[in-house]
């Protein structure tokens, strides 16, 4: 008879919720010996009204581990997901800060919480302009992590895999800072860095079909203003599946608040899982391949981000009650 | 009626899950317990699919293909000794689309000290080798497959009429194990 051994180091852990309460659950995850599992976090205080704190470096690629818990419907659609990384909230790291200043970042200059300045994400305008302010750093986490979502969600065709972000971008050019198409834009002398996505439909498409759940938001978004307004200023707020966030460094706290976790009654499934060694392939404007954080995708086509690891830790169904 | 039996190949079924990263320890001693010489041999990681086709091969060989369209003649004559070895198509490594720049290899063939990832898929310690498969590269749906670990040793080209070299075999090949490989669904 055979031996048996298993490399699955996810354990099953099913869940019950009630719909629009708050949502808070704290995992610990150990290894065979009984110890607790270390992750490689970014020091990291959420975004909140009023209490504002982040760290200088904005996003901590490359050695980070990017911890994730995904809610799936059964048939594996992801439909709201919490993320131990500043993805959308990353945005405004640029805010009212030319391109060669992002290293001196101040961190408490925009995120004090006064609207006037762009310190409080919560306030629409404030969101409109974050939204517009992606740069290089962004886009590759976020695609590195849409890549990631994209893999687990089961979906094969084109359609279904467009919403995770995999369907004929080729993000790579974009992603020079020197490009010719980042584009400034003066206000108050300060020249804003890389609102690629906002300048080309494509992109931003992606970009708002990895956080869009809806697809209302999605096309009251496209059809008013954004295609001839360059100063869009719809109301951006409540369209991510990122609605959650983690927090913690083992034990991790999953977190979503009342009115974000919404979903209809019924059963869901879950599984929360690190990402870790994000690969960075971008290429400068004679197409020769440049690299960070010493990892690099090597096919030939098509590029991509994605971390290179992936470990499921934690899974089960999710029973959300009425 | 005596019997001898030659085959050591070890039957371990492996369990794992979709779209993790693979990490598997494996301990190699000699029969009283020394460490196991690796010298000039090379260690092969294979997960087939129904057809017992290989569609994934791992190793410790840094000679397999790399993924940035740079043959040489070593890595050529390592694809074909897998070739023979797993009974496969050439189609299925793509060795030869060297000027293609759409190619890929459908097997990975993964390498190398440190060029491809910064990974070596099979490395190689005195008393254990650990196959570590990143996730990106660990791309295989939920299912049953199977798989064996092969020792191969002395990679010679046989030549055929007029000095062609059209196939390369190893001179020595051991199963050490085999047995069921189920991706559990993510």
């Amino acid at each position: 008879m055979a031996i048996k051994i298993t490399t699955d180091k996810s354990k099953k852990v099913d869940i019950t919720a009630k719909r629009l309460d708050d949502f808070i659950v704290n995992l610990e995850i150990k290894n065979e010996s009984g110890n607790l599992v270390e992750f490689t976090r970014d020091a990291y205080t959420y975004l909140n009204k009023g209490t504002i704190s982040r760290p200088n470096k904005k996003n901590s690629l490359g050695n980070e581990d990017v911890m994730l818990f995904t809610i799936t419907t059964e048939d594996d659609t992801p439909v709201l997901a919490a993320c131990s990384s500043d993805l959308d909230l990353a945005m405004c790291v640029n805010y009212g800060e030319p391109i060669d200043a992002v290293e001196s970042f101040d961190p408490t200059k925009h995120f004090d919480g006064n609207d006037s300045n762009g310190g409080n994400y919560d306030y629409p305008t404030n969101q409109r302009d974050f939204d517009k302010l992606y740069d290089e750093f962004h886009v590759i986490k976020i695609k590195a992590i849409a890549n990631s979502m994209s893999k687990a969600s089961h979906k094969n065709t084109a359609e279904e895999q467009s919403n995770y972000g995999i369907k004929n971008l080729i993000f790579t050019k974009l992603y020079i800072s020197s490009s010719p198409e980042a584009i400034a834009q003066t206000q108050a002398t300060t020249t804003y860095n890389s609102p690629f996505i906002y300048k080309h439909s494509d992109y931003r498409d992606w970009l708002y079909n990895i956080f869009t759940n809806t697809d209302v938001v999605k096309n009251s978004f496209m059809n008013s203003e954004l295609s001839s307004n360059p100063n869009f200023t719809g109301y951006t707020g409540n369209r991510y599946i990122f609605f959650g966030r983690v927090e913690g460094n083992n034990s991790f706290q999953i977190k979503f608040d009342h009115d974000k976790f919404n979903l209809p009654a019924g059963n869901y499934k879950y599984t929360f899982k690190s990402l870790s060694n994000m690969a960075i392939l971008a290429v400068d404007t004679n197409n020769n391949v440049i690299t960070a954080n010493n990892y690099t995708i090597k096919h030939t086509k098509p590029y991509e981000e994605s971390y290179i690891d992936q470990t499921t830790w934690i899974h089960g169904k999710l029973k959300i009650n009425e | 009626m005596a019997k001898i039996n030659v085959d050591i190949t070890t039957k371990v079924d492996i369990s794992c899950r979709e779209g993790d990263s693979f990490e598997l320890n494996i301990d190699v001693t000699n029969v009283g317990g020394s460490a196991f010489d690796f010298t000039d041999k090379t260690v092969l990681f294979a997960i087939y699919d129904a057809r017992k086709q290989p569609i994934k091969i791992c190793s410790n060989s840094e000679y397999i293909p790399k993924f940035d369209n740079t043959l040489n003649t070593v890595s050529e004559q390592f694809a074909r000794g897998l070739i023979s070895l797993y009974n496969t198509s050439s189609d299925l490594f793509n060795y030869k689309n060297e000027n293609n720049l759409d190619f890929i290899y459908p097997i990975i063939a993964i390498n190398l000290a440190g060029d491809f990832f910064g990974y070596k898929t099979i490395k190689i310690n005195n008393n254990s080798m650990q196959i570590i498969i990143p996730s990106i590269l660990f791309n295989i749906p939920f299912g049953v497959y199977s798989y064996d670990v092969k020792l191969v040793s002395d990679l010679e080209d046989v030549l055929h009429p007029f000095n062609a070299v059209s196939e390369s075999n190893y001179k020595n090949s051991t199963t050490w194990m085999e047995g069921k490989f189920t991706v559990n669904k993510n």
